[in-house]
């Protein structure tokens, strides 16, 4: 079964649905609402799956895990996912819808983790560095987490760049544990 | 993403990374944990990872993209689940899943990911790597099957006899002794390491329970064959995808030997619960399921599989240019190596009609079928030798077991049959009385106990007992003592003018005098 299928399929007609109606960037805000709802808390998933709930109960707590106002098209979109039985793909669209309106409008998703808040000076280094084409919008993400002792993590799409001083004690002690297995390839 | 805004090709990061500012830290693709139940993770991201490859979370435990979506990879985890959550990242190694094997494996138990199990510690020594899956060699870089791989077993090795590079199939009911046919032909291998000449054994355990595959270890050791024996264990509690790897985890020892131009026999026991544990991950990964809920691709699983044991090429020229061959190996190729294979089976009530029997029993070259009835009349090993067959390894017999138990198969089988219509009682013809008298004998001769392998050229010297008539006044409960006081004399007195002549491949009118004048004194005591 191709649920990837599914999900693209929703997205594209969502995006396209949203864009005639002009409602494209604000839905786009809504939709990165949901996704962090949906990180946050493990169990509005389990509630989509669960068979029990009723699909009108499950709109509800959508809507509640959106903050409570949502846009009518969207509104509207959910109530053709519940209708069609799709809402355990709810995680997978949005996330496609996330990836196309990026897409479509260029935007540049990153993130920046540092131990410290970075000074305006770094940040402003950063994003220069990474758009150096005209049309492209950054969307930086900032996050402080004093876990990762120093350094930084920057991540870009799917890549991440892990400067971090955890991660370079972390690989100094898997080279220490390594040294005495030799391994040619 | 559209063409102008690649990420990684952004110009100021190329630049970074051409002036290699921090060899240690470069640009991993990671994805993000949507989902995980039972053994598989729904991963975002990572849109650039390939089937097999493998994965890494941040805990260090490992996964293999088994799915590839639109909009999501599917990963089997190779440790707990629950060590896994949602949320988690996880990042594309860029290599295959693959073990990495050497000679100092040799002696010890591993999990499919070449960890070891039994507590002495890291493997360590010079280790190549090795992917799990690889293909098999092409029909150029073979050879066909010519040298004979002794199991020890007077049933086996006179009339299912296997060859090196063969892939003899052990299919039976439970507890019908399907492992131990497997174990004592590990263990007759020790011969061969002695002299300098090893055939490396690999066992894989799937599925089993970890006690069982503790007491085939102790028995391993005990009779000194783990100097020559790498023993891999998923065993029941072990996630079901380390389940289904075990057996490509041997496969890939097992070539490291083969292409290195040694001799190796892997045992898959067993590949039944083997493709348990597949269908259980393809129905997780929501993959089409076909008759019995397996998934449409498990012929090609174990095709695939065992399509890998073969008789390589003695030429090194061309032996050099095997296909995939993994670039850990490269300059290390030598030709004339063998991975002879002995799947097990296991059948229910004896069916060997059912999906994955069929299936194996038409990949392999043929098969020893184990039978409960023979085994509870005390015929062990329960060969059913009218349905076991071995289609190439004749060839590979030596001249005087070919001589001696050329017509022992077909001998057998019809003794079998006449045995069944005398037990409705009545009078017998002489020779019928004849032919079921030596049957008898033949049969008593053909048990074996457990772990008391027999070298080739003893093997020969009892049969040609056997189906020369030479037992036929011997009474049946005194078969075992004849065979032992026969074989001890034959030791003593006749090393160099029988064994070894035997062993030489010759058998001649003198070979043959001496054993039955010596058969027909000792069956005067009886
Ligand atoms: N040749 C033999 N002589 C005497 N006993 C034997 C012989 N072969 C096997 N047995 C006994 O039969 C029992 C079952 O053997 P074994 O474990 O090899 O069977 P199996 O088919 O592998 O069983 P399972 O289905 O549990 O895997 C063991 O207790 C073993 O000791
Ligand atoms: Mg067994």
């Amino acid at each position: 079964m191709n649920t990837g299928l599914i999900s693209s399929r929703y997205a594209l007609a969502f995006i396209d649905y949203a864009q005639e109606g002009n409602a494209s960037d604000s839905i786009y805000l809504e939709v990165k609402t949901l996704l962090k709802s949906f990180s946050l808390y493990k169990e509005l998933n389990n509630m989509l799956h669960n068979p029990i709930l009723s699909q009108s109960q499950k709109h509800e707590t959508i809507r509640v895990a959106m903050g409570g106002n949502v846009h009518p098209m969207f509104d509207k979109f959910l109530t053709l996912i519940l209708e069609n039985k799709r809402e355990k793909q709810l995680q997978f669209i949005a996330l496609k819808f996330i990836e196309l309106y990026r897409e479509r409008n260029n935007i540049f998703s990153a993130k920046l983790i540092s131990a410290v808040d970075v000074d305006t000076a770094t940040e402003q280094k950063l994003i220069t560095m990474v758009k150096n084409e005209k049309n492209v919008r950054l969307e930086l993400e900032k996050e402080i987490d004093p876990s990762i002792l120093g350094g930084f993590i920057f991540e870009m799409d799917s890549l991440r760049w892990d400067g971090s001083i955890s991660s370079q004690l972390r690989r100094m002690r898997k080279s220490f544990a390594d040294k005495n297995k030799r391994i040619v390839s | 993403m559209s063409d102008n805004i690649k990420v990684s090709e952004v110009s100021e990061i190329l630049r970074l990374q051409l002036q290699g500012i921090d060899s240690g830290v470069q640009f991993d693709e990671v994805g993000t944990v949507l989902q995980v139940s039972d053994g598989v993770a729904r991963i975002y991201g990572l849109k650039k990872a390939e089937a097999n490859e493998l994965l890494e979370f941040e805990n260090g435990v490992k996964a293999i993209v088994m799915n590839l979506e639109e909009d999501n990879v599917g990963a089997v985890l190779l440790g707990p689940t629950s060590y896994i959550k949602e949320g988690d990242s996880v990042k594309r190694t860029k290599r295959v899943a693959s073990i990495h094997v050497g000679e100092s494996m040799l002696g010890r138990v591993i999990n499919p990911l070449g960890e070891a199990l039994d507590g002495k510690g890291d493997i360590i020594g010079e280790l190549l790597e090795m992917p799990l899956e690889r293909k098999a060699p092409g029909v150029i870089f073979r050879q066909p099957v010519n040298e004979p791989l002794q199991t020890g077993l007077k049933a086996i090795d006179a009339m299912i006899p296997i060859g090196r590079g063969q892939r003899e199939l052990i299919i039976g009911d439970r507890q019908t002794g399907k492992t131990s046919i497997a174990i004592d032909t590990i263990i007759n291998q020790k011969e061969n390491y002695e002299a300098g000449n090893p055939v490396y054994c690999i066992y894989v355990a799937i599925g089993q329970k970890g006690s069982t595959v503790a007491s085939i270890l102790n028995t391993l050791e005990e009779y000194g064959a783990m100097p020559y024996t790498v023993i891999v264990a998923a065993s029941a509690s072990d996630p079901a995808a380390l389940q289904y790897f075990a057996p490509f985890a041997g496969a890939a020892i097992g070539e490291f030997f083969r292409d290195t131009g040694r001799h190796a026999l892997v045992v898959y026991d067993d590949l039944s619960k083997q493709a348990v544990a597949y269908r259980e991950v393809s129905l997780i990964l929501r993959r089409p399921s076909g008759r019995e809920a397996y998934p449409g691709d498990i012929f090609y699983l174990h095709s695939r599989l065992l399509e890998r044991a073969a008789k390589i090429i003695k030429q090194q020229e061309v032996a050099e240019q095997m296909n995939d061959l993994p670039a850990s190996l490269k300059g290390r190729v030598k030709g004339g190596g063998s991975l002879t294979a002995l799947p097990v089976i296991e059948t229910q009530a004896g069916d060997v009609s059912a999906y994955i029997p069929t299936n194996v029993i038409s990949i392999t070259d043929g098969q020893i079928f184990l039978d409960t009835d023979l085994f509870n009349q005390g015929n062990r090993p329960a060969i059913n030798v009218g349905i076991s067959v071995s289609r190439v390894g004749g060839n590979a017999q030596i001249k005087p077991m070919k001589k001696v138990a050329g017509t022992l198969k077909i001998d057998q089988a019809q003794f079998r049959e006449l045995e069944a219509f005398t037990k409705f009682g009545g009078d017998m013809d002489p020779v019928t009385a004849m032919t079921i008298n030596k049957g008898q004998k033949n049969s008593r001769l053909l048990v074996q106990s457990l772990h008391e392998p027999l070298s080739v050229e003893k093997q020969v010297a009892i049969l040609y007992c056997g189906t020369h008539g030479l037992l036929s006044d011997v009474p049946l409960n005194s078969v075992p003592d004849f065979q032992k006081e026969f074989l001890t004399v034959l030791q003593l007195k006749h090393q160099a003018d029988v064994l070894d002549v035997i062993k030489s491949g010759v058998i001649n009118d003198e070979v043959s005098g001496i054993i039955e004048d010596l058969a027909r004194k000792i069956a005067q005591e009886f």
